[in-house]
């Protein structure tokens, strides 16, 4: 281990396709899924390396960015403060619908509470007065309903379905 | 495709994002797939858009029966807003407004301030139950008076938060209230102790006014929009409405008060 708890704990984890990372321990553990995997391997070496089947390079390091940062604001007492809303809302502008939805399906692997909290309701937002079509191509889902099901279930909420955004 | 364990965010997930929509936005995104209908479905998403205080509101009412009953909270949701409640003795009904989940309330005419309306005089007012009516007993004015004057009040820190609300004055003309429909009555809605003296000028006739302020309600009522107000947090303290007519140009006699209801303006 680290001499007088000087030297940073540095965790590796290796992404789907194949990437590895070097994350600060801080950071690594708001992932519950890689603290679950040292609470239960305690004498696991300093240079494991922690696999994520489950999640490809690209929403890793999306994810580890928002951490990073998120960390630090709360060693700096700065936690539901101005600047974190601020980070919160740049961080989320660039970001596609598509990068979006790799980013929850990873954060929710990976079970960061803040992070999927931050993201529900982001995507939330985005599906508000949408249509069906339009929520369709934003999670790439098949329609799985029959023609008749589907029907059903428009005539029964006609009201909900006027005045939805154009897509 | 193979790998849809990944792809597919899982349905707690799913309406955990759906509970941060609105009951609108629910019931469309239950068309999208069938993991989208069951996420819609779930007792999370309909528990978020019940009131937070729906148990005491329910408990408390003429149908507290309904909190076992009822199969799912989405099923307690769209009954409360399609069938209003019974509360404090008959004098109040609740329900929701199903685009936003909002509270409704009405204040039955038993619970308002009618001038003339006295024991001294009980041929000029007369109660009566009709079966279009959800409380007990409504009003009816009988006799020819010159003056007119209904007060009501309710408490602010009931309805919901953030939401801007219309008072409507409900009520119906017997066949003999035709006079009626050429009477200009004024309607004011403020909070206590800050009465800024704004009146509608309104007649009880949808056809009289070119506005869309009157109308029927496919319930065998009319009613006219009061006036609005914002409710910030529920701190305004109360909330008084008056509908009146002082000039008596004209007798007044045929009207049918149901009672005032306050409702979201928009239900979005």
């Amino acid at each position: 281990m680290s001499k007088l708890g000087q030297a940073k704990r540095i965790i590796f984890l290796k992404t789907a396709d194949g990437q590895l990372f070097e994350v600060d321990e801080p950071v690594a553990m708001e992932f519950e899924i890689v603290k679950s995997f040292f609470d239960e391997n305690e004498d696991a070496a300093d240079d494991t390396v922690v696999p994520l089947p489950n999640v490809s390079a690209e929403p890793l390091a999306g994810i580890i960015e928002f951490c990073k940062a998120h960390v630090e604001f709360r060693a700096n007492g700065a936690a539901g403060k101005d600047e974190v809303k601020k980070f919160n809302a740049e961080y989320i502008k660039e970001k596609s619908n598509e990068q979006l939805k790799e980013l929850i399906l990873a954060a929710n692997y990976l079970n960061i509470k803040e992070m999927l909290d931050f993201l529900t309701e982001t995507i939330a937002n985005r599906l508000k007065n949408k249509s069906v079509e339009y929520v369709r191509a934003f999670f790439g889902i098949e329609n799985d309903f029959t023609p008749q099901e589907e029907e059903a279930v428009r005539k029964e909420y006609e009201w909900a379905f006027e005045g939805v955004d154009e897509d | 495709m193979e790998n849809t364990s990944v792809d597919v965010l899982p349905v707690d997930c799913l309406s955990k994002i759906i509970s941060l929509t609105s009951p609108r936005d629910a019931c469309r995104l239950s068309a999208v797939s069938r993991l989208f209908n069951s996420a819609a479905d779930s007792e999370v998403v309909w528990d978020t858009f019940l009131p937070s205080d729906y148990k005491d509101i329910v408990c408390n009412s003429a149908s507290s029966e309904l909190l076992a009953t009822c199969s799912s909270k989405k099923n307690l949701y769209f009954h409360l807003c399609r069938n209003p409640i019974i509360l404090n003795n008959g004098t109040m009904s609740f329900s929701l407004e199903k685009e936003s989940g909002k509270k409704c309330y009405m204040v039955a005419a038993r619970q308002l301030v009618i001038r003339w309306l006295c024991r001294e005089k009980p041929q000029w007012w007369k109660w009566q139950s009709l079966h279009e009516s959800r409380f007990d007993e409504v009003v009816e004015l009988l006799m020819h008076v010159w003056w007119l004057d209904v007060k009501g009040r309710i408490e602010t820190k009931i309805l919901s938060p953030r939401t801007t609300y219309a008072a409507y004055f409900v009520f119906k003309l017997s066949k003999s209230g035709n006079e009626y429909e050429r009477i200009a009555l004024q309607l004011g809605v403020y909070f206590e102790g800050r009465d800024n003296g704004k009146r509608r000028v309104m007649f009880l006739n949808p056809s009289t006014n070119a506005s869309q302020l009157c109308r029927d309600r496919g319930d065998g009522w009319m009613e006219i929009e009061m006036s609005e107000f914002f409710n910030v947090n529920g701190d305004e303290g109360t909330l008084l409405f008056r509908v009146f007519d002082f000039h008596g140009f004209c007798t007044k006699h045929g009207l049918i008060i149901e009672g005032i209801e306050l409702r979201p303006k928009n239900g979005r």
